[in-house]
């Protein structure tokens, strides 16, 4: 889609939704939408342009590429929202995804069913913040739970059913939720949203304990089962062929505490993928810290995230991009990862955040994604 | 950490001269709660609870973000400034762990959107509190 086409698409969106949700505005049920979005200034000691498309050395940059167009609706028990996503692409045209289309129907507090696509329930991070970077602390995603399109190494959406709910008690609250979704094709850039490339199906179950004498603790763990389909004979362009299916299995913790002006979070991961062929089986581990506390508007912050990767080469990283707001490149011969960001967020409005952030990622020299300094300002919006 | 957030809210409600018995939480009676703790009261307002123990789903009935109403709610039952609350309410929206507010202008506003919901849940002055329409009742908080 041309930018001339996404912007004309976005204009008669908004318009219709507008008008149908205009009826029952302060209602708390109907049609109503929300705009969330971005502009950012990066610079890097890392080549920010992607060589795929510009042979441009560039080294600092301007960007206002995501605008995401946020719908929900609700009746009685009935939630529904999705997220419609225009998105600059690293060849400097737009596209429009659908990032969430999700129904929830509530039937009891201890059972929620939800069918269509959204966020997969996987540590903290991954279904609180979506793509409206005003609810984000930081200015972006830590890598490993980026979404598919930027590089992020775990599943991020589902496209399939899911259970939730919450049980209660006096010491403590429990939650569980339960995903079963399509699996993740050969190119790991892309969500199965129309048709499933295989019978086997992603399984993930989320438990979490939130215990009443430390208010607003949250434990939890997951479990998850990906499958992932070999390349088909004629992979598309650009696309390195993964010669068989593989079994990802992910173990993850979390915790976090979001009360009395701390925003703390640490979760980690370890992803064991396994060439159904070949039986070969990479282990890889995955982590990060972060912190802030808000005093009034301002909220330093810091995030400390690392990675170590198994050194035999899992096959899928060569086509999952290493994707930031100061570059773009393949995850193929990482063996590890550190990342330091430090920050500083201002909240001048409740509908706008303006952040201004440092970062010093680390990689080993045989990474495709070479060690860097950069810093990131940014200004997110949301009405 | 819990007594800078008590303080916080202490000083909210200071600035903005309002008395932390000045107003009341209601319900709809069909929610069947006379009294919950704090935080039982704040889940219910950010969707952390989404179904009352009496079976109706919980709408959350707040005030105009300037208004005093939504000022003693986000200090005495958030311990947080009204742009923090509406934030983290938008937020949770945005997550799709919540309903959207119904939003009231006043007190008799609140009232009626709390009896149009089986499991609506607002805040008013507590003067209000002493003609209560029928059907709707007041909780009490236990701490």
């Amino acid at each position: 889609m041309t930018k001339r086409d996404g912007l004309g698409a976005f204009v008669a969106i908004v318009a219709a939704l507008s008008w149908a949700s205009a009826a029952r505005a302060d209602e708390g049920e109907g049609l109503e939408i929300k705009v969330y979005g971005d502009a950012d200034y990066g610079v890097s000691t890392q080549q920010m342009a992607n060589p795929q498309y510009t042979g441009a050395t560039v080294h600092n940059s301007f960007a206002a590429a995501a605008l995401d167009v946020f719908p929900t609706y609700s009746r009685d028990r009935l939630n529904f929202l999705a997220e419609i996503m225009f998105e600059g692409q690293p060849s400097n045209n737009i596209d429009v995804d659908l990032e969430r289309l999700q129904v929830t129907y509530l039937v009891a507090e201890w059972l929620r069913l939800r069918a269509g696509r959204s966020h997969v329930a996987f540590g903290y991070y991954g279904d609180t913040y979506h793509h409206g970077r005003i609810f984000d602390l930081t200015t972006s995603r830590p890598y490993f739970i980026q979404f598919e399109d930027s590089g992020g190494l775990l599943m991020s959406h589902t496209v399939g059913v899911g259970l939730e709910g919450t049980l209660k008690s006096r010491a403590l609250d429990f939650r569980y939720d339960f995903d079963v979704g399509n699996g993740r094709p050969s190119d790991p850039t892309s969500v199965p949203l129309l048709y499933a490339l295989q019978d086997k199906k992603e399984l993930n179950l989320r438990l979490r304990l939130m215990p009443r004498f430390i208010d607003g603790l949250i434990i939890g763990g997951n479990v998850q089962y990906v499958p992932i389909e070999a390349s088909p004979p004629n992979p598309a362009p650009g696309i390195v062929p993964l010669a068989d299916s593989l079994d990802e299995y992910d173990f993850g913790a979390h915790i976090a505490y979001m009360e009395n002006h701390f925003h703390l979070i640490a979760e980690g991961a370890i992803m064991l993928r396994r060439d159904a062929v070949t039986q070969v089986e990479y282990r890889h581990t995955i982590g990060f810290f972060e912190g802030g506390y808000q005093i009034g508007v301002f909220t330093p912050y810091t995030r400390i995230e690392g990675g170590h990767f198994d050194p035999k080469g899992d096959p899928y990283l060569a086509n999952q991009n290493f994707t930031s707001n100061t570059g773009t490149a393949s995850w193929g011969g990482t063996a590890y990862f550190g990342d330091l960001r430090l920050g500083l967020r201002w909240d001048p409005l409740e509908s706008v955040a303006l952040k201004l952030e440092y970062r010093h990622l680390a990689t080993n020299s045989g990474s495709g994604f070479p060690s860097f300094d950069g810093a990131v300002a940014q200004a997110a919006f949301g009405f | 950490m819990l007594l800078a957030g008590s303080l916080g809210a202490a000083w909210t409600l200071i600035v903005r001269g309002v008395r932390a018995d000045d107003f009341a939480i209601v319900v709809n009676a069909k929610v069947s709660q006379t009294h919950l703790p704090r935080t039982e009261v704040r889940d219910a307002f950010v969707g952390q609870t989404k179904q009352w123990p009496s079976g109706p789903v919980v709408q959350p009935v707040i005030g105009e973000e300037a208004s005093s109403e939504f000022a003693w709610l986000a200090a005495r039952i958030f311990h947080l400034s009204p742009r923090e609350v509406l934030a983290r309410m938008k937020q949770q929206i945005f997550r799709g762990e919540m309903r959207r507010p119904v939003v009231a202008r006043d007190a008799s506003e609140c009232m009626a959107a709390v009896l149009r919901h089986d499991g609506g849940i607002g805040v008013v002055p507590a003067e209000a509190t002493r003609a209560l329409p029928a059907g709707v009742a007041v909780l009490s908080l236990d701490d």
